[in-house]
């Protein structure tokens, strides 16, 4: 089950949030966690046993050793216990979802294939969450130790709070399977809050309006796009090696906004639920369509994973390398190479592999990583800095988009090729003659693709437009470059009410149809 | 022992010259996005300087945890 | 005038921006969009998809959950998405005989199939590019079906596949089989309201469905088609040389369809003592020229080099000698395609579908009375009779006055 079916939003939910709210209002918020963890265990059993016994071994060994990492008074206990972990769930991530590269190796290939064929459904989100609580708890084990066991006002503290906090946390079903990750000290105080368990109005509306939205882009963008524009060319090229020209040109641009859609409209979904509940979860995507260059994209694209990957990898390799340019007083190229370039380029092919075990996504890493490390060193350049002083501000983001969005769009076709193969097919096929009869779909469906274009380029995105209720925690500040004819603001209104409702009420005839999000299988 | 002023003071010089801009005032509230040119990039060149200016080493987890410039200088102030 | 449009555009932007309140414009029924019912009306929709939500969780119209009323459909009455969708139910209660086959075989009517071998319960659930891996698992759990006597699979060239494809209807057929109770393929309008019915203890049905159905039936023939007539003539008039020539060779063993498909559901069935009858569907001899010319299928896009007839018939040689060979006494193949009786093209409603009730009707009492049985001993006679009748229909030709 996943957030897109209607079994889910009008039967599962509604109850769930109607048992929330009475259970927080018999036992205050311990209730209402305690309906949260096992809602989300119940969600869990629906997509296997197997994978609701995998998440629950999961929750314990980490929950065990974060209550080493944040109580233990002996260092050498605490990193133990950090790397245990972190191993632990890495290992089990990588069996579930690299067999293709671990089958050759006796006994760990075999466990790697069964467990693969046990849990089809992903692990990787949650696995993230979960690792990245380890290391919250690690750098900040006061706040963490706090967080995890402050008693309500007026409350004892109480040995049953710890766990259901982290285990409310490590298995919350809104962002259980496609994230976005959360850090454990974002949403744990949350949890901590007197006020958790009560459902507010204000919560809902939000809430509702952030599913409203992430529907819409699902089954109003997202799938119509793929099916028209994006599967059936990827599908010639995958039987046949080719393709018409124009087809693979227009496959290619519609997949960009697709991808979009599609993880996006997850996203939204997802901040949505935990928002009828009074969570709020941190933002996945910030208009990343219309990115000026490859460091604003990653400010903007799947944010949760970038400051993840920022965060555990990327700095700590910078700051070695940093520190060892700086003793060795290397200066120039070498200095960079060690302190930016070579951590990136590792930074960018974890992102490509974490997607899974292909080719393609190396590919994919190692082109953005490289891209970056040459945006980066022209940005520092001396020349762009007294340069881009000269050049209005317009100017320089359009000749930014004008530079990104093509790049960008040629690597996503990239990411959705199964195999290089068909990548290099369907670059070879951009020089074939147009078919006639099946190269253009009808003015309907460009009209559609034209408005997904005119969404994603000129339109404000969900936060922009709720920015007065806080609807999500940003991890990055990006300057907003919606035209302000189109920076609409929503507010609780009757207006913004009937538009709600009249989405809801579009997609409820879509809904029998569900296909799955295109994260779902990374 | 160094007052936190005189740690402010020195750290902003630190990131004046990092950033390559001399106008550049920070107060203990100051966040690095907030300011021209402090992504985490420079945020590292930023920390390891300041560690070569004070004499000191930071855990990486404090070099990515910090909230604002406040939080450096307590930072830098519990490792002297 | 002035003053109005100032107003109309400031209570506009308040309502879209958000901008501040102006002095006077919530005088303006717009201004009624800034008061703060976002709640009442939001709730609406959702109250909408959680009454159909419950009424199908009440119902379960597909058999797809543990819970739910017990099935009650209507004979020969849905649309072939519907009646994938019914697959569970159908095969879950208890059926006399069962017809799976591509659209070839969709004609039939359940009352057809009832009359001709006296049985209460038949259902026909062919759909549209019946192919291998969908008719695996379908023919598989149709094989469980309560009751069931008699499982009749139409074969025809969409069977010769060597490859994993399935199209919509297919995947919706073995979704019918595998989805959870949670998936709710049944969250359409038209469900609902039959659903609906089926709470007021009326059968499962409504009456949109119906015409659908006629469709299928009541098809004028092809004959009052100038277009299609027309080029059959030219297929016919000016073959394809390769018509004649023989068909490549192909070894049985690249048909997923009998190693998958037909022997493992020959064998279950025979286990269940269920007689299973395999059609190879008729076909005017004339249209044989036409897939020679115009060989284009979404169905079957890899005719070889040769005879494209040839290689059907190369394939139902293979199934033919299958059967025997595996010793399943309980299947038996028809080869309707070389009987004369039911291959004349004013029974068909375009060039491969054989529609006239009466034809139709021909055709089952055939298979009841074995009159087109084909067996390994008989099958050169059978091959002899198709080349002999696609020979013959060289001299046919269509003339509109006529």
């Amino acid at each position: 089950m996943s957030l897109v079916h209607p079994a889910l939003l009008f039967m599962c939910l509604p109850i769930f949030l109607i048992v929330f709210a009475a259970a927080g209002r018999l036992w205050g918020s311990r209730g209402a966690l305690t309906v949260l963890t096992a809602a989300s265990l119940l969600f869990g059993a629906t997509q296997g046993i197997a994978f609701l016994v995998v998440i629950v071994a999961s929750a314990l060994v980490n929950y065990a050793l974060l209550m080493v990492i944040v109580r233990s008074d002996r260092p050498a206990s605490v990193r133990l216990a950090l790397y245990t972990g972190i191993a632990a769930n890495i290992g089990l991530l990588a069996l579930a979802k690299y067999s293709v590269w671990l089958g050759w190796i006796p006994v760990i290939g075999t466990a790697s294939l069964s467990l693969a064929a046990l849990i089809p459904t992903t692990l990787s989100f949650l696995t993230f969450q979960r690792s990245v609580a380890l290391l919250d708890g690690f750098s900040a084990r006061g706040a963490v130790a706090t967080d995890l066991q402050k008693p309500r006002a007026g409350e004892a503290l109480s040995p049953a709070n710890p766990p259901l906090r982290f285990f409310a946390f490590a298995s919350m079903f809104p962002n259980l399977l496609i994230g976005p990750i959360a850090y454990l000290v974002e949403v744990v105080p949350q949890f901590a809050r007197s006020s958790f368990g009560r459902i507010r109005p204000i919560d809902l509306s939000i809430g509702l309006t952030l599913l409203a939205i992430g529907l819409v882009k699902k089954f109003y963008f997202a799938d119509i796009i793929g099916r028209d524009w994006v599967d059936p060319v990827f599908a010639d090229v995958a039987a046949h090696g080719a393709t018409g020209g124009l087809r693979a040109i227009e496959a290619m641009v519609a997949y960009y906004v697709q991808l979009y859609f599609d993880f996006s409209g997850y996203s939204d979904m997802a901040l949505g639920v935990a928002r009828m509940m009074g969570i709020t979860l941190p933002i996945n995507f910030d208009s990343p369509s219309r990115a000026t260059g490859i460091v604003d994209f990653y400010r903007r694209w799947h944010i949760t994973l970038t400051r993840v990957i920022a965060r555990f990898l990327f700095s700590p390799l910078s700051i070695a390398g940093t520190r060892y340019a700086a003793r060795k007083r290397w200066r120039g190229a070498r200095a960079q190479a060690v302190s930016l370039w070579l951590p990136l380029i590792v930074n960018f092919i974890v992102i490509g592999l974490w997607h899974g075990p292909r080719l393609t996504y190396v590919l994919f890493g190692t082109i953005h990583g490289l891209w970056y490390i040459l945006e980066t060193e022209v940005r520092g350049t001396k020349w762009w800095k007294k340069r881009r002083k000269t050049i209005a501000e317009p100017i320089r983001m359009l000749g930014g988009m004008a530079l990104t969005i093509p790049l960008l769009i040629l690597t996503f076709a990239l990411f959705r090729s199964a195999t290089l193969a068909d990548f290099g097919h369907l670059l070879g096929s951009l020089g074939n003659p147009a078919q006639p009869g099946v190269d253009l779909p009808s003015t309907w469906k460009f009209a559609q693709l034209g408005l997904a274009y005119a969404i994603v380029m000129f339109g404000p995105n969900a936060y922009e437009m709720l920015g007065r209720y806080r609807p999500g925690i940003r991890s990055y500040i990006n300057v907003s470059i919606t035209p302000r004819l189109f920076a609409f603001r929503w507010r609780p209104t009757l207006f913004w009410g009937l538009l709600v409702c009249a989405a809801i009420a579009a997609v409820i005839g879509k809904m029998s149809a569900v296909t799955p999000f295109a994260y779902q299988v990374f | 022992m160094l007052t936190d002023e005189e740690i402010l003071s020195r750290i902003t010089n630190v990131v004046r010259d990092q950033l390559d801009d001399d106008e550049l005032t920070l107060t203990p509230t100051t966040e690095a996005n907030s300011v021209d040119g402090w992504d985490s990039l420079a945020h590292v060149r930023i920390m390891i300087a300041v560690e070569e200016e004070f004499g000191v080493r930071f855990q990486t987890s404090e070099i990515t945890s910090l909230k604002n410039v406040g939080g450096l200088v307590a930072l830098v102030r519990s490792k002297l | 005038m002035r003053a109005i449009i100032d107003r109309l555009v400031s209570a506009i932007r308040r309502t879209i921006y958000g901008a501040p309140r102006r002095q006077g414009a919530h005088r303006f029924i717009i201004a009624q969009a800034n008061n703060r019912l976002f709640l009442p009306v939001v709730v609406l929709p959702v109250l909408y998809g959680i009454g159909l939500c419950a009424i199908l969780m009440l119902v379960d119209p597909y058999d797809l959950r543990p819970w739910g009323l017990s099935p009650r459909l209507t004979r020969q009455s849905y649309p072939t998405i519907e009646k994938v969708n019914l697959v569970r139910v159908y095969v879950n209660t208890p059926h006399d005989l069962i017809l799976l086959g591509s659209s070839t075989a969709m004609p039939f009517t359940e009352e057809q199939l009832d009359a001709a071998f006296g049985y209460k319960s038949s259902v026909n659930l062919s759909y549209e590019a019946l192919m291998p891996p969908d008719a695996s698992r379908v023919l598989t759990a149709a094989v469980d079906t309560p009751g069931l006597k008699r499982l009749m699979i139409g074969i025809d060239y969409v069977q010769m596949r060597a490859d994993d494809k399935m199209e919509y209807l297919g995947r919706g057929a073995i979704a019918s089989l595998t989805n959870q109770w949670f998936d709710m393929p049944d969250f359409t309008l038209p469900v609902v309201r039959a659903s609906l019915h089926r709470l007021k203890g009326d059968n499962f049905d409504v009456p949109e469905w119906r015409p659908e159905v006629d469709k299928l039936y009541d098809a004028p023939a092809v004959t009052t088609r100038p277009d299609i007539m027309a080029m059959l003539d030219d297929s016919v008039a000016h073959p394809d040389p390769a018509i004649f020539e023989p068909a490549p060779v192909r070894t049985c063993s690249s048909y997923p369809f009998i190693d998958r498909v037909l022997l493992p559901v020959g064998r279950a069935a025979m286990i269940r003592k269920i007689h299973v009858d395999l059609l190879f569907p008729p076909v005017p001899f004339q249209s044989y020229y036409n897939w020679q010319k115009h060989p284009y299928s979404q169905y079957y896009p890899s005719w070889g080099t040769g005879s494209h007839y040839r290689q059907l018939v190369d394939f139902y040689q293979c199934v033919v000698e299958a059967v025997a060979a595996n010793g399943l006494p309980n299947v038996t193949a028809h080869a309707l395609d070389a009987d004369p009786r039911l291959t004349q093209i004013t029974d068909f409603r375009d060039t491969i579908h054989l529609t006239r009730p009466d034809a139709l009707r021909r055709a089952l009492s055939a298979i009841r009375n074995g009159d087109d049985v084909v067996t390994p001993t008989t099958f050169a006679t059978y091959r002899k009779a198709m080349d002999q009748g696609v020979a013959n229909a060289r001299s046919w030709r269509w003339s509109p006055v006529k």
